[in-house]
């Protein structure tokens, strides 16, 4: 139970310090990475808040597709090769 | 104090990310920032819902007599929000193609309405 | 300007953070959820109505209404998508159907380096069927029509990295992905007047709910939860392809 209680410390702390990061990242290609990064945290904090579907979703959404799809915006903008 | 740290993570992440939004120099990078806004939903609604000492997550098997769990409601309000912002996040940055189109640029602070009409 | 600004900005995050703070320290503390809602679904969903997956439950049946709404919102998100990426003439897409590579020696065909393709198409395969998966057990483990549908929808995103604009043509033509999209939605509307058929309200979970734990149990909630799979695969797949066939269709126009 105090291993639980550490991890999800743990996992807020990682949150806590993403989110500035995500903010900071003022090239947007970068910022997709940490975007990425951020989302897997986030994923593996609902599994240990018991909520698996939710997890599954922002585990597929938050890490693949919102990166990806600001990476193609971004070739598009850019007019550069996919 | 400790037993409402999440909720306080969740107040941080709002701020910075509303802190990134209005200082942002590219709306590509305001989009992304909006999703740290809407983690920061999903974390206070989780939070809510959470149960310590750890609870069952709402699942259950088909024999095995019901236990106390964690709430099914928040989790199902947080399932919906994942998917809208994801639909949100497409609509987005299709306009932000077209407004790159369209005015030649995607810094908000040179897309003020009076400037260029 | 920004001399202005960036203060004004801090001081109003400040505030706002303290009013957060404020507010958010007097909720109950984490972990010591007490509100009978969640408790009162999580003993009627498995007994009233034979699903494993309370989430589920909820989402399609408890909140039914909800979702529908959601539904919508992400059809019209596709919808405007489409309105906004394509090009403002309609016949752009004839046109760069025409600029398509016929021959495989052709210099401007879409040639990914090998092992892209290598490890791209196999997982076409394994996507469809994890995903298909998903989908199907939704009312009985963690998962539904929402995971499982971004992951089949994937399944686009592989095949124009295999083999660009020509092979999404050619296996995923656009209309038949928006048939399918509007199938999915349109089969939740319908799923719906079940209820209304039977002289209940609209969405009431009337269909035979099976045994706890089978394929084929909780009555809507599994229905309407494979049509939500199906219109958020065809969904998510119209989407990637929009984002995807313009920076193709650029490349083609660059080669002419």
């Amino acid at each position: 139970m105090n291993a639980t209680a550490a991890l999800l410390g743990l996992h807020l702390l990682f949150l806590a310090i993403l989110a500035p990061l995500v903010v900071a990242a003022r090239d947007p290609r970068r910022q997709a990475g940490v975007i990425s990064l951020f989302a897997l945290v986030q994923a593996s904090l609902f599994f240990l808040l018991r909520a698996p579907d939710v997890a599954l979703s922002e585990l597929i959404v938050g890490t693949v597709g919102i990166p990806g799809m600001l990476l193609f915006t971004l070739s598009m903008i850019e007019g550069k090769r996919p | 104090m400790i037993s409402h740290l999440p909720f306080y993570v969740a107040g941080w992440l709002l701020v910075v990310a509303l802190y990134g939004m209005a200082t942002s120099r590219n709306l590509v990078h305001l989009i992304g920032c909006l999703g740290v806004v809407q983690a920061a939903s999903y974390l206070v609604l989780l939070a809510v819902g959470f149960r310590w000492p750890p609870a069952q997550a709402p699942i259950y098997q088909r024999d095995v007599p019901l236990e106390t769990t964690v709430d099914p409601i928040v989790q199902a309000l947080t399932l919906t929000d994942i998917v809208v912002s994801a639909a949100s996040a497409a609509l987005l940055l299709s306009l932000t193609v077209q407004i790159q189109k369209r005015k030649g640029t995607i810094d908000p602070r040179r897309l003020l309405p009076l400037r260029n009409p | 300007m920004n001399r202005v600004r960036t203060p004004l900005v801090l001081v109003a995050a400040a505030a706002l953070f303290s009013l957060l703070v404020w507010g958010l320290g007097d909720l109950p503390g984490v972990g010591e959820y007490a509100g009978p809602y969640g408790d009162v679904i999580i003993r009627a969903a498995r007994n009233e109505r034979h699903v494993l997956n309370a989430v589920a439950a909820v989402n399609f049946d408890y909140r039914g209404f909800d979702t529908l709404g959601e539904e919508f919102i992400f059809f019209a998100s596709v919808i405007g998508v489409a309105l906004l990426l394509r090009d403002e003439n309609e016949d752009q897409r004839a046109s760069t159907r025409r600029l398509l590579p016929r021959s495989t020696n052709d210099p401007r065909r879409w040639m990914p380096a090998e092992p892209v393709s290598l490890v791209s198409l196999p997982a076409v395969g394994a996507l469809l069927v994890f995903g298909g998966y998903i989908v199907l057990q939704g009312h009985l483990s963690p998962g539904g029509g929402f995971q499982g549908g971004i992951v089949i929808s994937a399944v686009a995103l592989l095949v124009a990295l295999s083999g660009g604009a020509a092979a999404l043509y050619r296996t995923l033509p656009l209309a038949v992905l928006e048939f399918v999209e509007a199938l999915g939605i349109g089969s939740y509307l319908a799923i719906g007047f079940c209820g209304v058929a039977a002289g209940r309200p609209y969405l009431t979970n009337v269909l035979p709910l099976g045994e706890t734990g089978n394929l084929l149990s909780s009555g809507t909630i599994w229905a309407i939860n494979f049509g939500v799979g199906v219109a958020v695969a065809a969904g998510f797949m119209l989407l990637t392809i929009e984002f995807v066939e313009p920076l193709h269709r650029a490349r083609y126009r660059r080669h002419q």
